[in-house]
């Protein structure tokens, strides 16, 4: 910035002012300027220049004393003489001056000399903040400055900035600032002027209250115009301030540092982001000096250089610089500078747009290092490279063309027309890499060049390379700007003449292979890369019906028709990647490149069928994929049988699975491949958990522990005797009986079966296990063993000859007694069957008893005499032709005996020889049947007898009685014809005739009765004796002479008897006992019984005349009498006939007596009616 | 009605002391008249049939009543009672069996074959003359045989 102690003429046209109403307002007089002095309110701030005592009242006083009305603090900031004449006023407008300066209400601050401007404005500030903090409402400075102090606008102008930006933007605050009319140069009255409207931001508007004689100190055109500037700059502010403040806001917000100066150096004002660039803070930017302080001073020239441009041109200049930070640091930036110049040369500074460059610079450090990093790349890469730009110039030749052409870089570096050309071609003409610009003829020469996302690939015959010529294969790219632009190319050249060789040699080697795979038994075809079939041998053929002259060079897919019907990828297209297709397989594996896959091909043969595929890839030299062959074999059949084979395997797992014994089947390998439901609730463990384990993983629910068991004995041999209670062989088999100790936790004796399986080969494939908890059996058997053998010593020692037989017939005991009977010891005997044990018996095998206890059969038991059955046993008796070479009778009793469930498990049968007791019992029979002949002898004679009884008694009864009553009958016809002719002596006769044939007749009635008592047939029935005695006594009782008789009768017991009979016997001894008693004075008769264990006993007791015991025999025999007839009348039968009708009874008759005692007779009854 | 032409009693007794006795006693109370004796089973069945020394005599003649002992030569008193028992004609005479046999297998067997009473003959005469006129008085005046 031009200094502003330049010097200059200004000039104002003052006509040119009047137009524009600001400067009215300069003008407006003065009266209204106070006005508004007096009115200013905080923050405010008016600066002002006087020239006479007048106008210096007229702006202080009214500023001070508005202040002091309004109870604010007032600072006055000036020269001691302005001072007193501040105060010299006050006191002649009547101010308390000494009370106020007391209180600090007015204040006078010395004006620093030197200028210190800074300093000063400190100090107000903690003036300001003071009185703030004291409860003033505000305070109100007046600063004074005085031309003539020596200091001048310059310093004016630094203290308005600061207290514009410390004191008034911060603080409640009115500032007046005053200036005594210097007088001076009219530079430094601009340069005042100049300041202010940069100062004025943010702040009331303030106003000179002067008009300004223009002709005094802006004399020229260039001050006229520079005012004239101001003055539209202030009417354009004033107009547009809130555009003005929108426009220094952004500049205050802009994250672009901005910056502005003056030419000479000073900073006018920047923004936040400037200082944040910068480290300064704004206060500090303001003090300081652009170019010295911010620049450092290797780039001070640089700068100054585009400055000059810049003033030169006029244009705006970009360029790039460093700030120095507060830190010391570097930034590195771009400024945009621009000028803004009064062209009257009034003012002129610099502003500038600032951009923080750090990163571009970074950016373009990264780039340099990149490039050279690509250069080095291009130079090291092993394809021989060249770059061109867009001009065909040769920007880069790498190490590898330099060795291809011989060619060094430096020669072709920056030469173009094709240069590059020559090394190739020998002469300059467009080559590949060009065409990567656009299409030229020259592509045509190529013989294969594509097109690839932009790159060019091509091959071709280079006629110059090397003196020999080559061919070269090449890939040219172009290269691009960051706006997609062309600027270049690159291409990358490879010898591949070797490799064409290589090529030629592959396709006569391919030839050879298409030979062989001709010759291979699998149907089998190649395709290369691109799907093309190069095979199709005779296998293939056959298998397809299609032939190779028809399919080799068809692509498409061609190849799927035979198998599918359809052109579609099949297994060979999957070498070259995965696909969709895969998952149409049944199976299918991937391994190292080869894939082996079986699926259904529909269309084959027109049926379909299952091929075997197995594809491989096909390399090159350089491990390129370059092909696929592909080997099928028709599997069908094989299919057919492996699915019948997993249907015979299904069904073998049911089969297995259903079986009851505990089964598993293990494979070659040991691996548990069934393990059937019985297993599973033998040990445990569900078939999940142990199918597929292998390990000895099967031994442990038995052994507790991993090792080989028996169904290992198939695979391997050892010895294992002492594992098990028993092994054998039997038929390829292995069976075996052992301990195992782990199942279910307390062990078991299991027999186990183990078969080898073996395939169709012979080859053995596994083997399967079953096995049976025989503990239970184990121990039955002991203990059967212990009872057997119990009950063999216990048949052993039977009396009688005992054997055993078993279901099956053989002889399971034969004891000692029957080796004595027979003369067979038992050894001979034991174990044998098929009836061995009827020999000794019948010198022949043959059924005997004992074998009827099994099974009925009535030609045995015709053989037997007197067959019983009890229950379940057979008793009976034979003849027996052969014991120890002797006829023998012999009784047997066999017996079978049972299981738990009740089945006939064998017989016993015990033998008695009873020869002697047969012979006994024979004699016997025959002295019985003697004596029954003796009987019926005997019998015989007695019926004729007891029939002559009968007639004899028969005729009795009739022809005794006949004579009798002829005899009576005619004594007394006598004496009823003959009456008169009779004397007393002979009627007396008659009657002893006639008693003594009543007496005949009696004797042969009773007679006759004691006769019919012993043939009568006895009728048994119940008889209540007592009612019977009651009956018989009635009777007796009405035939007898009346007289008292005491009569007792107790309770009889009930008897079976003939009641007639009995009816008789009580008559006959009641009939005795009356008769008995009629000589005694009271006659007592007692009829009792009791019963005794088997009989009844009865009697009749009577206290008659009683009879000598020594006669007691004769009472009961007939006609005996004990008594004279003319004492006692009868016949003596009645006792006869008791005793006859009780002995016939069963019972017994007996008397008790003595002679004029009484008598009493007994009879007893059996309660067994005993039948004569 | 007494008919004196008709036949009153026919009495089958072999003994002539009984036969005596019995005629006496019947002839006390006048039922004598016509009382014709048969010393044998043989004679009565002779006379009731018609037969033997009795040829000519009309069987249908029958007397009315028949005083039977058992015991009697040739043909006994049961064979007769059985006869005149099987005869339609002759069933409706009323039979006494007038006998000394006190014997059951006589009187059941009698009973059986359709005597109309069994009278023991008493020893006493007293009793025999006062047994036999009451069957005669019964039998032939109060009895109303059939007709």
């Amino acid at each position: 910035m031009r200094p502003a102690s330049g010097h200059r003429n200004v000039g104002v046209r003052v006509s040119a002012l009047v137009h524009a109403e600001e400067v009215s307002r300069v003008l407006t007089p003065p009266s209204k300027f106070i006005k508004d002095v007096r009115e200013l309110r905080a923050p405010g701030h008016i600066c002002a220049l006087y020239s006479s005592e007048q106008e210096w009242r007229d702006i202080l006083l009214p500023f001070v004393q508005a202040g002091l009305d309004r109870g604010e603090k007032v600072v006055f900031v000036g020269q001691e003489a302005a001072a007193c004449r501040l105060r010299a006023c006050l006191r002649d407008e009547g101010v308390d001056l000494p009370a106020m300066e007391k209180k600090g209400r007015l204040l006078v601050l010395p004006l620093s000399p030197g200028g210190d401007a800074g300093g000063q404005v400190d100090s107000l500030r903690e003036v300001v903040r003071g009185a703030r903090s004291q409860g003033y409402p505000a305070v109100r400075v007046v600063r004074e400055l005085a031309a003539g102090d020596g200091s001048d606008a310059r310093v004016l102008g630094d203290m308005e900035a600061m207290v514009q930006l410390r004191l008034v933007e911060g603080e409640e605050c009115l500032v007046l600032c005053l200036c005594e009319q210097p007088g001076t140069a009219a530079e430094a009255l601009r340069d005042l002027l100049l300041t202010h409207p940069l100062l004025a931001r943010d702040s009331v508007l303030y106003r000179n209250p002067y008009a300004v004689p223009a002709t005094e100190y802006l004399e020229d055109d260039y001050a006229e115009t520079q005012v004239h500037g101001w003055l539209s700059a202030m009417a354009q502010g004033r107009r547009n301030e809130q555009y003005m403040r929108f426009v220094t806001d952004v500049l205050r917000r802009s994250s672009q540092p901005f910056l502005a100066g003056f030419t000479d150096g000073r900073i006018m004002t920047c923004n936040p982001a400037f200082c944040d660039l910068v480290g300064y803070t704004q206060e500090e930017i303001r003090l300081m000096t652009w170019s010295a302080h911010l620049t450092p001073a290797e780039w001070r020239e640089v700068e100054r250089h585009y400055q000059e441009e810049l003033r030169r041109t006029g244009q705006p200049q970009r360029y790039e610089k460093e700030y120095l930070r507060k830190d010391g640091s570097r930034v590195p930036v771009e400024v945009l500078l621009h000028r803004l110049e009064d062209p009257e040369g009034g003012f002129d500074y610099y502003y500038g747009f600032i951009t923080d460059i750090t990163e571009r610079k970074r950016a373009e450090a990264l780039l340099r290092q990149s490039e050279r990093r690509l250069a080095d790349i291009i130079d090291s890469l092993p394809d021989a490279t060249f770059v061109i730009d867009r001009e065909g110039k040769v920007i880069a030749w790498n190490k590898a063309i330099e060795e291809m052409t011989g060619i060094p870089a430096h020669q072709m570096l920056g030469k173009g027309d094709y240069e590059y050309a020559i090394p190739f071609y020998g002469h300059r003409r467009p080559i590949l890499i060009d065409l990567v610009f656009g299409s030229q003829p020259v592509e045509q020469e190529y013989q294969f060049i594509q097109r690839q996302e932009g790159a060019l690939v091509g091959e071709t015959l280079v006629p110059a390379l090397g003196g020999t010529g080559a061919i070269l294969w090449g890939k040219a790219t172009p290269l691009f700007d960051e706006r997609g632009n062309v600027v270049g190319a690159i291409e990358s050249v490879r010898d591949v003449t070797e490799r064409h060789r290589m090529e030629a040699a592959l396709r006569e080697s391919q030839r050879r292979m298409a030979d062989i795979i001709d010759s291979l038994p699998d149907a089998t075809f190649v395709i290369d890369r691109e799907g093309t079939v190069i095979a199709w041998n005779k296998a293939m053929e056959e298998l397809t019906g299609v032939p190779a002259v028809d399919m080799v060079g068809k692509g498409d897919y061609e190849y799927a028709i035979p198998f599918y019907g359809e052109r579609r990828p099949i297994l060979i297209d999957l070498v070259f990647g995965p696909r969709e297709e895969e998952k149409g397989y049944q199976f299918i594996e991937r391994q190292e490149g080869v894939l082996v896959a079986e699926t259904l091909v529909p269309a084959l043969r027109g049926t379909g069928a299952i091929l075997w595929g197995k594809a491989t890839a096909l390399f090159d030299d350089q491990g390129n994929v370059v092909g696929a062959i592909e080997s099928v074999r028709d599997v069908t059949e094989r299919h057919q049988m492996e699915a019948a084979l997993r249907e015979s395997e299904r069904r073998m797992a049911d089969i297995i699975d259903s079986l009851p014994d505990a089964t598993f089947v293990i494979d070659r390998a040991g691996t548990v491949i069934a393990w059937n439901k019985a297993m599973e609730e033998l040990t445990g463990v569900p078939a999940a958990d142990m199918v597929g384990k292998g390990d000895y993983e099967y031994a442990i629910p038995f052994y507790g522990e991993r090792r080989p068991t028996l169904v290992d004995l198939v695979f391997s041999e050892r010895d294992v005797s002492r594992d098990y209670l028993f092994v054998e062989r039997q038929e390829g088999a292995l069976v075996a009986e052992g301990f195992v100790p782990a199942l279910r936790g307390m062990g078991a004796i299991l027999w186990a079966k183990v078969t080898p399986l073996y395939d169709t080969q012979g080859q053995l494939t596994g083997a399967i296990e079953t096995v049976r908890d025989i503990t239970e059996r184990v121990r039955m058997e002991q203990a059967l063993r212990e009872s057997e053998r119990r009950m063999a010593d216990i048949i052993n020692f039977l009396p009688d000859a005992t054997f055993v037989i078993d279901r099956e017939g053989k002889v399971i005991a034969w004891n000692k007694a029957m080796e004595e009977m027979m003369g067979v010891k038992a050894e001979d005997m034991l174990g044998k069957g098929d009836y061995e044990y009827a020999i000794p018996f019948y010198g022949e095998r043959r059924p005997i008893l004992i074998d009827l206890v099994f099974r009925s059969d009535p030609e045995v038991e015709k053989d037997y005499m007197f067959i019983q059955r009890d229950r379940d046993a057979i008793v009976a008796e034979t003849l027996v032709p052969k014991i120890r070479g002797q006829q023998a009778y012999v009784w047997g009793k066999a017996t079978p005996f049972y299981d738990e469930q009740g089945n006939i498990v064998g017989a016993i049968e015990a033998i008695r020889d009873i020869t002697d007791r047969k012979r006994a019992e024979e004699e016997i029979r025959v002295l019985n049947e003697e004596l029954e002949r003796r009987v019926q002898q005997r019998t015989a004679q007695l019926e004729a007898a007891n029939k002559e009884m009968e007639a004899f008694t028969y005729s009795v009864s009739h022809d005794l009685r006949a004579p009798l009553r002829a005899i009576d009958g005619f004594s007394r016809v006598l004496l009823e014809d003959y009456a008169d002719r009779l004397d007393d002596e002979g009627r007396r006769m008659f009657d002893i005739i006639r008693r003594n044939t009543a007496n005949m007749s009696q004797l042969i009635d009773d007679l006759l009765a004691f006769s019919r008592v012993g043939r009568k047939e006895l009728a048994w029935s119940q008889v209540d004796m007592t009612e019977l005695a009651k009956r018989a006594l009635r009777e007796v009782e009405a035939s007898a002479p009346p007289r008292d008789r005491r009569i007792v009768i107790g309770d009889l017991p009930p008897a079976v008897a003939d009641r007639a009979m009995l009816h008789q016997v009580f008559v006959n001894l009641l009939t005795n006992a009356f008769k008995f008693t009629a000589p005694v004075e009271e006659p007592v008769i007692e009829i009792g019984g009791w019963s005794e264990e088997e009989e009844n006993v009865y009697y009749v007791k009577d206290n008659g005349v009683g009879f000598d015991p020594q006669y007691a025999n004769k009472l009961f025999g007939v006609f005996q009498r004990l008594h004279r007839a003319d004492e006692f009348e009868g016949t003596g039968v009645g006792l006869a006939i008791v005793q006859r009708t009780v002995l016939r009874h069963g019972g017994q008759v007996r008397a008790e007596g003595k002679v004029g005692e009484g008598a009493t007779f007994y009879f007893t009854i059996p309660k067994e009616a005993a039948h004569d | 009605m007494i008919n004196a032409t008709e036949l009153e009693i026919l009495l089958v007794e072999d003994n002539p002391a009984d036969c005596e006795l019995t005629i006496r006693a019947l002839r006390r109370r006048n039922l004598a008249n016509r009382v014709t004796v048969a010393m044998d089973g043989a004679q009565a069945l002779d006379f009731l049939f018609g037969r033997g020394d009795y040829e000519g005599r009309s069987p249908d003649t029958h007397p009315r009543l028949i005083l039977l002992d058992l015991k009697l030569p040739k043909v006994d008193g049961l064979e007769v009672l059985r006869a005149i028992k099987a005869d339609e004609q002759m069933r409706s005479i009323p039979v006494v069996v007038l006998t000394s046999s006190r014997e059951e297998r006589d009187i059941v067997e009698s009973y059986r074959l359709g005597v109309n009473s069994y009278i023991v003959k008493p020893v006493d005469f007293d009793k025999f003359m006062e047994a036999v006129t009451e069957v005669g008085l019964y039998w032939l005046l109060l009895n109303e045989p059939p007709r």
